[in-house]
């Protein structure tokens, strides 16, 4: 079962602050596009990579193991997406960006598949790119979105129906 | 698409995996962006949509939420100050020459940051509530949409203001390689020119600093 309200990891010493910049430096790209899956808006979505930053170096002395910090990041990001209403508010009310779907140079994705993934939830979106895209498990995804696994099967079976009928 | 065919779960995932390989690249992409060299007029005239980290963290750490209301002698503030002073506007001559930004201290250590403070001193021909846009060695980094709140008219005309960037924000960029957002190098080592632009892309203000490691 998922433990949405806690970031740490207790089973070993925590990694040095520093480290934990050079981690967020690493999966940088896949922060700022899982804010991006979650908000469908850029300019939020790196409004929300910022905090993501800032709060895991508040919590470095939490992340035990670098070989969890995706995990743990995403975790992060999820919990300052989602966790707090009025941020949830303000991206369910943003989306779809449909002006933004289709000027952001993705040619090379079909509008429908697009259009489809955006029209989801962010929850099952974020759900798909956690473990469709990323490999999560889905207890990973679960404790990364702060759901039960359940839901997140929910999620995922939703999603990928929806990606399935507009492939078809 | 075409109704008669049921994409098998591998086509399905496939084109998942596709779809955020393209969120991936355009992330990695926005992230490795350098901020927009200045010096151009149209700086300020960026959509918002692609304004980088880089002014996120530059807006909010630096200016909205940091700036201290500067005391000195015969200082006001904000809009008052500006119809408050009207005469003594008109009294004295315009000054265009930039204004220096101040650093206390000029050698910003990532090691062992203190709280930094800037002065900004702004010529009596910058107007109250014109958009100014702040650069670090030519990349674009925000707006500071809320200086015209802090910003104190002084009685020469000119405009100044004293802020703070707590320690604690310094070392979160640090950490970060010294590179704030969108690539602008605020604390990478070395020396580095802040400046102040005017709408017309007019330098107002500058200054410069050193980081070190």
């Amino acid at each position: 079962m998922a433990k949405p309200d806690t970031l740490a990891d207790d089973s070993a010493p925590a990694v040095a602050t520093l480290d934990v910049g050079a981690l967020v430096v690493q999966h940088g790209a896949f922060l700022l596009a899982l804010a991006h899956t979650i908000t469908r808006n850029w300019s939020d979505a790196e409004d929300l990579y910022q905090s993501t930053v800032e709060a895991a170096l508040r919590n470095a002395g939490q992340l035990r193991h670098p070989d969890s910090a995706r995990a743990w990041l995403a975790r992060i990001e999820t919990r300052e997406a989602f966790r707090l209403g009025r941020r949830l508010k303000r991206f369910v009310s943003l989306e779809p960006h449909v002006g933004e779907l289709l000027d952001d140079g993705n040619m090379g994705t079909s509008i429908d598949l697009q259009g489809a993934i955006a029209s989801l939830p962010p929850k099952t979106r974020a759900a798909l790119l956690l473990h469709v895209y990323c490999g999560f498990s889905v207890d990973e995804t679960a404790a990364a979105l702060g759901v039960s696994a359940n839901t997140v099967k929910t999620q995922l079976r939703k999603g990928l129906a929806r990606v399935r009928e507009v492939i078809a | 698409m075409n109704g008669d065919h049921v994409p098998s779960d591998e086509e399905t995932v496939e084109a998942i995996r596709g779809y955020f390989d393209q969120e991936i690249d355009e992330a990695r992409s926005r992230l490795a962006m350098p901020r927009r060299p200045v010096r151009e007029p149209a700086a300020h005239a960026l959509p918002k949509r692609v304004a980088s980290l880089a002014g996120i963290l530059i807006v909010l750490a630096l200016l909205a939420a940091a700036w201290r209301i500067s005391s000195l002698p015969g200082g006001t503030v904000g809009p008052a100050a500006a119809e408050s002073t009207a005469s003594s506007e008109a009294a004295a001559s315009v000054q265009s020459e930039p204004g220096p930004i101040t650093f206390s201290p000029s050698t910003i250590s990532c090691s062992n940051p203190p709280d930094w403070t800037l002065t900004v001193r702004l010529p009596s021909s910058v107007q109250y509530g014109q958009t100014l846009t702040v650069t670090v060695d030519g990349y674009w980094t925000g707006e500071p949409d809320g200086a015209w709140d802090y910003l104190v008219r002084q009685s020469d005309g000119s405009w100044s203001a004293t802020f703070t960037i707590d320690a604690a924000s310094i070392r979160t960029s640090c950490a970060l390689g010294g590179v704030i957002g969108g690539g602008v190098p605020m604390y990478v080592p070395g020396t580095h020119d802040m400046r102040v632009l005017d709408p017309s892309g007019r330098v107002v203000a500058e200054g410069t600093y050193t980081a070190v490691p």
